[in-house]
Order: structure tokens, then sequence, then C-alpha cells
């Protein structure tokens, strides 16, 4: 008996001794981690679509502030809108200058473009580490990711006029320590990131096969540049664009015009069409799809779908209606109809004419009758899956082949009038008819002619802050004496047009600092 | 292995539960079935004992959202108007016409909630306890638990309002089962020589679990109907989702014990502890925790044999560390996060991947320190009383510590600082009887002062909750305050003209509320720069009482006992977030007919207006706050026995009618004063809180 107990003390203490330290040396299954990832094509792929995936975040912690939506709020064409002034209160402050700092929104939108950016830097970092088996795929897609953080802090920049520079992975510690970068800075980085990839392997954008449809082209970043430029040269009074000259930026933009393979569509009102996407005219185009089928409304960033569209679209239209009820956001100044000549076919294209096209609906906060018909949610448009208003797939053309014809003619109206005038016929004669009387280009015909042509699709409230802070003021407030207390706009010169920095990144980051006026 | 014990016993009981929410009869309800066994054998005499125990639950649940300023039901009934109606004439839902987002008809809101969830839970544990010899001791154990839990949802086809609409059916499964294994081996050595006692234990466990589940969702149900919502039945094929994953988790500790005790009169124990974790790095994997206690028994003292007053009298001192692990897994590395993440080309999606989180990969454990001493003492057989003084200080706090969005990935967990709670508690206890009358009084008293000693950042603050989508970072961490105190600006009355206005001016003579009009709030400009702004903000409340208190009161006569539990807490503060004041046309509470309507009206509640430029209800101030302290009688039970029944087998019977939560006093506003908290910087906000039930118990129990 004591032998055997012996035998159990020992074989007990053994038990004890016995090292479980092994148990402990886990590692995640179904999670890949940083080190195991980032190794090949495949995974440097998905590292780059992550960077494209921030372009379709239409309502960033679920807040409603698409780009091209805020931008028109903000300009001169649109109001706030929506069901009641207090449907989104931000939205009516926001419309009318009135910005308060701590307002989410802001923080949504900084969120958002700088989520863009360091997805941009983690894939250019460790991209470089990743064999790829053709050299040409490799530049291409960090030509890519160039041009997408290009296109992130062109955004963040104009919105916010004061922001970091990140162009690396920092530390948490070192991202809090970071202060404002001069805008010329920023700007000449934009500059920097779209040569870099113009020259650095994007395809041409006749080379991208209809499977690529959406990705980027050596003629989308060229457009882009031209676009960064003029608006630069323009609000910050500049004669060039970090060193790059007009004469370089319009070889770019002349190189889009000719070499592109883009041209107009022959009928403006199919350029809108859900079935008609990525079509010739387009040059470089957000993609959305009704495909996530996504119904998750506290992160609708995971959205593929393009949630603009219920924010334009009518309210309660009635079931007969072609059109799909929406929020009533963005509704449009009802004089825009009549800047159109009646024989503009962009007119009916542009404008929902709830009076002419006899549509029932229910009237929501600063209604004019006059909604955006180019993305407005339609019956044969709505998401068979998820939820509705998260997941429409219109597409949105950021840049199109007319705005690069009137940015080339605005470049060469001094250098090369005959293009110039020959550009501006094309778009003219496309909306009016081949027989229509063009008369003589000027820089006036052209902002009148961006305006037409490009209504409601976002650009209108940067192209008159290029032209100078006044000119914007009067613009925007140009009805005050003629409309109701409610429907006036009003555009105060003391914020130089930018929006607040978000109150929480200044309280965090030190050495940061509210823009001016705020 | 069977029979040939010395000695055996067995226990088997089983139990069932119902109970129906009180909001949504059939949407929120609990259901549990829980059968338990157990039996122990002794062999050779005594050598050798094992035993094993069984417990298997079946839980059944319906549940609605409770504390939830977005989705919550009872938010819901809250914010919306009175004038919408429930059902329009028709037998549909109405729709309001004034509240939008996500303030919805609540009675709709559950019309179309339809989650039930169910799990099993089997516990079973078996051990074998050897003893070599009669001061040496081996027990091994071996436990698992799984648990196999199943959810269904259902989303009917509805409209709430404009930004509240589905137009498809859906249904999702969901199924995952957890597996913990718990391995314990202890070695104890027990001894006794004269008045020495020695006890020293030895030991280690490991703890390994591993989860994984099975997820689907599909659209399109042949029949918009919960009862047959189920995948197969769902036809819409493109509209099908699945998804699954594993993941792991081990905890290995190493521990040690030693006891020391003279005579009954001096104790001493010293303990140590090394744990380690897969949730940390391989440099901060193990924690070290050690403690020590001792204790004096007075009363055992020779001096004290003839202080007959005195039953007992006991000193206390400990000292002891203890770790916390509760952070999720695999926080220490940068996973990469795959789920929406992707985009479309040519309407194609391709996924995308991205680093999931910013990763911190020195984090480690969390520590809390606690030095004790107290004093017990019973005296004139009837009373009974402890002091206890405490300091207790948690090292390296695991919080999130949310940072700039620049940083372009969440937060994770880091070590952020140090807390410390201080504080008294006093427990008193009185029994006596007289005849066939007895009864007891027990009281205790807590006090405790909490106070962040430091915060693990240069901006020595985290923050924290916020309330609706404008009031954000109302409770903060800082260094020198209370958790989680309120962080907001301070009312100083309300303007009552415009001369008030404009004679509220900084130092320099700078109007600081030029826009605002009479009826607004007066803000303090602490920082004194003309101007209200996030500077201007302080501590406007703590939602950490001064004191919780708890009362019970016990009376028997013969075979009737009546007793009653009093609790209470004071001193501590609420932010009362049941208003949606960031849609400013939600329902206002019955107090906004006092609001400020012309000069002299109220200094205490603004004007209402549809603009709000003075922000009244925008900014997180001291309006908001209100005092949370209560005293509630938690239970009152009147209970009878009935005895003499052994002829028939019968020992007692027991039968009682109870009350809980009869009465509250509190001055606090909101539906209910004890607001639990998920999350520690979340404390003290009410959401609209699910209030306890009132409820009436009768039952009875009987023994043989």
């Amino acid at each position: 008996m004591k032998k055997i107990s012996k035998i159990f003390v020992g074989l007990c203490l053994g038990l004890l001794l016995v090292s479980c330290n092994s148990y402990l040396d886990l590692q995640p299954i179904t999670e890949q981690t940083e080190t195991q990832f980032y190794k090949t094509e495949t995974d440097a792929f998905q590292a780059l679509v992550s960077v494209y995936d921030v372009l379709q975040w239409s309502a960033p912690k679920a807040q409603n502030v698409p780009f091209e939506v805020i931008s028109e709020q903000i300009g001169d064409c649109c109001y706030a809108g929506g069901s009641s002034a207090n449907d989104v209160p931000f939205v009516v402050k926001m419309s009318k200058w009135q910005c308060d700092v701590d307002d989410p929104s802001f923080q949504a939108l900084w969120y958002k473009y700088y989520y863009g950016i360091y997805r941009a830097n983690v894939f250019l970092e460790k991209v470089t580490a990743i064999p790829f088996e053709s050299a040409d795929k490799k530049a291409r897609f960090i030509a890519e990711a160039k041009f997408l953080r290009a296109n992130y802090y062109f955004d963040l920049v104009r919105l916010f006029g004061n922001v970091p520079l990140i162009t690396k992975i920092l530390s948490s510690a070192e991202t809090q320590a970071l202060s404002q970068t001069n805008p010329a800075d920023v700007y000449a980085q934009i500059k920097t990131d779209l040569v870099d990839a113009i020259a650095g392997g994007l395809p041409n954008r006749s080379d991208i096969p209809a499977v690529e449809g959406g990705r980027v082209s050596k003629h989308a970043a060229e457009a882009l540049l031209a676009r960064v430029w003029l608006f630069y040269t323009g609000a910050y009074e500049k004669s060039d664009l970090a060193g790059l000259t007009k004469a370089q930026i319009t070889t770019y933009i002349e190189d889009v015009v000719k070499n592109s393979g883009a041209s107009l569509l022959p009928d403006y009102a199919d350029l809108f069409k859900i079935t008609n996407e990525n079509n010739a005219e387009s040059i470089f185009e957000i993609q959305y799809s009704t495909k996530s089928t996504w119904g998750d409304w506290g992160y609708r960033e995971g959205s593929e779908g393009n949630q603009a569209v219920i924010l334009w679209g009518i309210r309660d239209p009635g079931a007969t209606s072609p059109y799909a009820s929406g929020w009533s956001f963005a509704p449009v100044r009802a004089s825009l109809w009549n800047e159109f000549d009646a024989t503009d076919t962009r007119r009916s294209v542009t404008l929902l004419n709830t009076t002419a096209e006899a549509v029932t609906y229910k009237a929501g906060y600063q209604n004019t009758g006059f909604f955006n018909k180019k993305f407005t949610a339609l019956k044969a448009n709505e998401p068979a899956d998820g939820s509705r208003e998260l997941n429409f797939g219109n597409n949105y053309p950021s840049i199109r082949f007319a705005d690069v014809l009137l940015m080339a003619a605005e470049l060469q109206l001094e250098s090369n009038p005959a293009n110039a005038q020959d550009y501006y016929s094309l778009v003219v004669k496309r909306a009016k008819g081949s027989a229509a009387v063009v008369p003589t280009v000027t820089k006036d015909l052209l902002m009148k002619e961006r305006l037409l042509e490009l209504a409601l699709e976002g650009h209108r409230y940067w192209d008159l802050r290029r032209q100078g802070l006044n000119v914007a003021k009067t613009t925007i407030e140009k009805e005050n004496g003629i409309v109701d207390e409610e429907m006036k706009k009003t555009f105060d010169l003391k914020y130089n047009g930018l929006f607040p920095i978000p109150q929480y990144e200044l309280t965090l980051c030190k050495q940061m600092n509210q823009n001016d006026g705020y | 292995m069977s029979g040939g014990a010395e000695k055996s016993a067995y226990n088997l009981s089983a139990s069932y539960f119902n109970q129906e929410g009180i909001y949504a009869p059939g949407k929120s309800n609990f259901n549990r079935l829980t059968l338990r066994e157990s039996t122990d054998h002794v062999y050779l005499n005594d050598h050798l004992k094992i035993g094993q125990s069984l417990t298997i639950s079946l839980v059944n649940k319906k549940g609605i959202d409770p504390n939830n300023i977005f989705g919550g039901p009872i938010l819901g009934a809250l914010n919306m108007d009175p004038i919408t109606p429930v059902r329009n004439a028709d037998g549909t839902f109405g729709e309001s016409a004034y509240v939008s987002q996500e303030v919805v008809n609540p009675v709709a809101k559950l019309d179309i909630t339809n989650s039930r969830y169910k799990y099993n839970r089997i516990a079973a544990n078996a051990y074998a306890e050897i003893m070599f010899f009669k001061d040496l001791k081996f027990k091994s154990t071996i436990a698992s638990e799984m648990f196999y839990d199943e959810s269904w949802g259902y989303t009917p086809i509805f409209r709430l309002n404009a930004a509240t609409i589905n137009s498809v059916t859906g249904t999702s499964k969901s199924n995952s089962n957890m597996m913990a294994l718990t391995y314990e081996n202890i070695l104890t050595y027990n001894h006794e020589f004269g008045k020495h006692n020695v006890t020293t234990m030895v030991g280690n466990t490991l703890k390994t679990d591993e989860w994984s589940n099975l997820v689907g969702s599909k659209q399109g149900l042949i029949v918009a109907d919960p009862y047959y919502a189920y995948l197969d039945l769902a036809k819409n094929e493109t509209s099908a989702k699945v998804s699954g994953g594993i993941n792991q988790h081990a905890l290995v500790s190493y521990f040690g014990r030693l006891n020391y005790s003279y005579s009954d009169k001096y104790m001493f124990t010293t303990t140590f502890r090394a744990d380690g974790s897969t949730r940390f790095g391989v440099n901060n994997r193990f924690g070290y925790f050690p403690s020590f206690s001792a204790g004096w028994n007075v009363s055992n003292e020779k001096f004290m044999e003839n202080m007959r007053e005195i039953d007992m009298l006991k000193l206390r001192a400990s000292w002891g560390k203890n770790g916390n692990e509760n952070i999720g897994d695999w926080q220490y590395l940068s996973t990469i996060s795959f789920g929406a993440r992707g985009y479309t080309f040519n309407d194609v999606i391709y996924p995308g991947a991205s680093p999931a989180k910013v990763s911190n990969p020195d984090v480690k454990w969390e520590a809390s320190e606690q030095t004790n001493i107290g004093i017990d003492v019973r005296f004139l057989k009837k009373f009974n009383a402890s002091v206890d003084y405490y300091i207790k200080s948690t090292t390296d706090f695991l919080v999130v510590v949310k940072s700039s969005d620049m940083n372009g990935a969440p937060d994770a967990f880091s070590n952020a600082g140090l807390i410390q709670n201080k504080g008294v508690e006093f427990l008193f206890g009185y029994n006596d009887k007289r005849g066939d009358l007895s009864w007891n009084v027990d009281f205790n008293i807590s006090f405790n002062k909490n106070n962040v000693v430091s915060v693990g950042n240069d901006e020595g603050w985290i923050s924290g909750a916020s309330v609706g989508t404008a009031m954000t970072n109302v409770t903060r961490m800082e260094v020198d305050r209370p958790i989680s105190y309120f962080f907001g600006y301070e009312t100083d009355g309300i303007f009552q003209n415009s001369a008030e206005v404009l004679a509220h001016t900084s130092t320099d003579g700078t109007v600081i509320q030029p826009k605002a009009l009479p009826g607004d709030f007066r803000y303090n400009d602490l920082n004194n720069d003309g101007t209200i702004d996030d500077k201007d903000r302080t501590m406007i409340g703590n939602p950490n009482p001064d004191f919780t208190a708890g009362l019970t009161l016990g009376l028997t006569w013969k075979n009737i006992s009546l007793s009653a539990f009093f609790s209470g807490m004071y001193g501590n503060d609420i932010f009362n977030g049941t208003r949606r004041w960031d849609l400013p046309m939600s329902n206002y509470q019955s107090n906004v007919i006092n609001r400020w309507v012309g000069e002299g009206t109220s200094t205490t509640y603004p004007r209402v207006s549809t603009t709000d430029i003075n922000k009244n209800f925008s900014r997180p101030s001291s309006f908001f706050v209100e005092d949370g302290s209560f005293a509630r009688l938690k239970n009152l039970t009147l209970g009878y026995n009935i005895t003499g029944l052994q002829k028939y087998l019968i020992q007692n019977i027991k039968v009682y009618v109870a009350a809980s939560n009869l009465f509250t006093l509190t001055n606090y506003s909101g539906l209910d004063p004890e607001i639990g908290s998920g999350w520690v910087l979340g404390t003290g906000i009410d959401y609209g809180v699910y209030p306890q039930p009132r409820t009436y118990t009768i039952g009875g129990s009987i023994t043989f």
C-alpha cells in the first residue's frame, strides 16, 4: 500500500509540474493577421480593393453626407430639404453656412477620407515587399492607390482646407501629435501622386476591358489633375499647381480629349440610365451596386449601394408613379428650370419638374417642386434585396467627358481659342442639336455651360468657389431678396468656404487649430 | 465505475422558471428548465473519493432591446408624439408625421420584432480525491461546459416611417457552440502539531475554450409568418448569405497557498498565482498576483476571558492583487478584416481587406490591488458589527481609448491608467427573541470614493459615451476626477430679457452669447474667453454614489414570518437621455409645461423653439443631470410554516406571498433610477432603461 502511495504521489506531482504553457500558443484560425497577409498578388488586390471601397461610403458614420449631395446643398442650386426643418438639423445649418464645430457630420467626412488615405498608405507600404509575376501589374496597382489617395486628399482639403498630410502608416501617438499642413503642400502631394500615377503604369482608358469597369485609367488621373489644377489655381489665386504650369496641364487634358477614346453620348438622356453605366462618356465613375443587399443601418459604409439616391428622391409619389419614394433632400431652386433654353434637351433630364410632369408627392421642407432627376429614386431601379434605401445601384459619374471638354476649353481660351470653341460647340450641340447656333466662347459662357451641363452632379459649388469667395457669396445669395425667410441662403465670408475642423479631433490633437471664423 | 462504494450520496433536482416581459407580452419572455444531478462515493477508508455532477439547462428567450437610445421600444414610446394613433381606423399602424428617424411607433416596432433565442447548456464535472495519508491529499478535477446556442430572426415587410422601411421578407438562423474544458490538479498538505496548524496547497489549472458558429440568412419567404420563417422556405437564391468561424482561448494558472494558524488566535495566509492568457502577446502573457492576509482573534486571548460582553473580536488586514483579461481575443495582434470592404467593378463585388483595427501589441493584464483592514465584533449575544476600510487600485486599466479618426482604423484595447477606489463599509446586525416572537435587523452601508489617478495617454483623459447624435463625449475618464463623470456645460439660469443677454459678458466686456434670446440658457464661460465652446465644459455630475445601503428587517411569531429588504443609493447623478433631444420634433415630457414662456416664468426650463440657436437641447449641460439617489423596498415576504405533518412523511410545508419593488423614493424623473451599464464609461446614462417590474409571488415548498 505504502509503495503504491508513493508511486501515486510521484504521478500526481508529475501532473502538477507538467507545463501547460504550450496551450497558450494559439493563433487566430479564421482571422488573418497582418504578418500572414500581404504576401501574394491576390492579397495585394484585396488590399487595393479596400482602398477603392471608401469611394462608395456615401453615408459614413450613418450621416447623410454624400459628397455630391452636400456640394449642391452648400452651393446655389439646392436647399437642405428633408421632411421638416428638424429632419437632419445639421443639413439645414450647413446649407446656410451656419455650421456647428461639433456636428457629427464633419467628423463623419473627416473619418471617411482619412480611412481611405490610411488604406492607401497601408497598401503602398505593404505592396513593395509583395512579389508579382508582372512588374506592370504591380506598377498599375501602385498607381491606382496613388490616384485614390490623391482623390481622397482633394475632397478632404477642398472641404476642410487645413488638414494634416499623412503619407505613411503612423502610430496612434504619432497621429495625435500631428499638426495641419500648409494647403499648398497638400496640393503638392496630390499633384505628385497623380503625376506618378499617370507616368507610372495606369493603363489607357481604352485598354481597360469591360469586366474591369470602374478601375482607374491614366486618362482619369489626367482629368482629375486638371480639376485639381483649376480649383487650386482659382481658389488660392496661383498661376501653377506646385510647379505644374498651365501649359503642362493643358497637355494632360489634351491627352484625355485626343487619346482616351471617350466621346460624348449622342443623347444626353442616356447618360444617367442605370442600364448604361461606364459608357463612352465615362472618365472616372464611382461604382455602386444593388448586390451587397445591405441591411445594417448602423454600418452603412458596408453597403455597395448609392445612398445619395434615397436623399435625392421625392417623398411618397404614389403607387403608379415611376418615381420611388425618397427623403426629398436637396430640393432644387425653381429658377434653375428657366436657365435652360426650352430647346435644351438637358432640362428635362436634369430636373424633375413636378408640375410639368404632374407628379403627386408629399411636399417636404423647403419644397420647390423641383428635384434632381439624374439620380432620383426610380421604381425600376429599386433593389430587390436588402434595405431599399441603402442599395440603389446608380453609379456616380465623378468625371464625364463633357467635363473634360469644358475644362480643356477653359484652359485654352487664350492659348488655343479654336480648340476652346470646338470643345464648347460639341457640348452645346449635343444638348441643343447640331443646328444650334453656338456663340463665341467666353469664360462666362463656359461657366454657364458648366452649370447647365453638369448641374446637380456635385461640381457647381467648387466652380463658384474657384472664382473667388465673393463670386460664391453673390451667386449663392442672389435670390435672397425675392424668396421667403425659409428659402434664404447665406454664405458667410469669414469661413473662407471651408467646413470647421471636427471639434473632437481638435481636443485630441493639440497641435491642430480650428479654421478661421469658427 | 459501478458499485463497491462504502458510502454514497446523491442529489437530484429539477426546476422550471417562466417570466413574461412587462412591455411586450409574447415578444419578450424567458423560460428556463434546469436539471441537476450529482453523486459522491467514498472508498478505501476515505482514501479515495470520487464524484461527478451534471447540470443541464434549457433556455428559451424572446427579447427586445433594453437601454438603447436608437432601437429601444421604450425610447420609441417616450419620444413618439401623442397625436399619432397606435393604429389607424383601417387597422394599420399609425405613422408619425412629426417625429422621424429611429423614433417609430413602439407597438409597430414590437410587432416586427421577432427574434427567438434558445440555448442548451450542459455542465459536467468529475473529480477524484486521493488521500495518501492523513495530511496529504491530491484532487484532480475535469470539468466541461458546453453551450449550444440557436437563434432565429424573421423580418417581415414593414413601413414604420420614411427611414424605417423593409420591402422584402427575410429570415436568418445562427448556430454557435462553445466547448470549455477545465483541468485542475491540487495537492494539499495539512498538518497540525500542538497549537500550530499549517496548510499548504499547490495546483494548476488549464482552461481552454473553443467557439464556432454558422450563420445563414435568406430573403423572399413564401409565407410572411414567423412560424414559417426557415431558410428552406426563403426562395431568393441570390440573397442567401452564409458565414462561420472559429475561435479559441486558453488560460493557464499556477498557484499556491500557505495557511498558518496558531491556537485559533493568529492566522496568516499568503497566496501566489501566475495566470497566463492567450489574450496577450508572448511578452505579456503572464500576470503574477500575490496576496497576504493576517488575522488576530483577540477574543481568544487570555486577557479577554473576563470580558463576557464580547463574544467575538477579530482584527483583519490583507493586501492582494487580482488580474483581469476580459477584453476579447487577439487584441494584441493586427488582424486583417475582409468584412464590408469590397468594391464593385462592372457590377461584380470583389472582396477587399485591410487591418481590422489599430493593433496594440503591448496590451497586458489589468491588475487590481486591494488593501483592506477590518474588524469584526459580536457582543451581548445579540449584536454583531464589522467595519472595513479599503483602498482598491486598478492599474493598467483595460479600455478602448477612442483616438483620432486620422488613425484610419478602429481603436484597440489598451492599458490606460490607474483608478482608485477608497471606502469604508459598516455592517451592523441585531437579533433577539421574546417568547414566540423573534426579530432581526441587518444594516449595511458602504461609502466609496472613486478617483482616476492617471490616464495612460498625453491628454490625461479618455472620452466616453454619447447621447443621441448631437451630444458626444458626455462621459469622461480623466485624471483627478471620478471615472465616467459627466462632462458638459454649466447652466446659470435662464436669460429673462435682452438686457440680461447683453449683461452676460466676459471680463473684457465681450457679450458671451450674442445670439441668445430671452428664454435661453445662460452658460458659464469658464475660461472667460468671451465665447461658449468645448473649452467651457467641466464636471457637471458624477454617476458614482457617495454611499449605498441595505436594510433587512425580519419578524417571526410562531409559524408566521415577515421580512423586508430595502436598498438605496445616495449622491449619484443620472444623465437623463430618455428624450431624443437631437430630434426636436420628438415628444416632450410633461415638465415642458413649465418651460420659459415669458419673463419670470421659469429659471430652469428654457424656451422651446425649432431652431434652438442657443443649443439649449443639443449641448450636454447640467440641465440634463438629475439626482439619482433612491431608496427602494426591494422585497417584502410573508411566510407561514405548516408543521406536525411527520406522520405523512412531510417534515415541513412552507407557503409564502412576496412582493418585489413595492415602492421607490426618488426625485429622479425617469422610469427607474437603477440604471445598469455594460460599459464603464456608459455608467449613469439613462437611454430609456427597461424598468424593474413590481412582481407579486405566491409560492410554497415541501420538505420530506
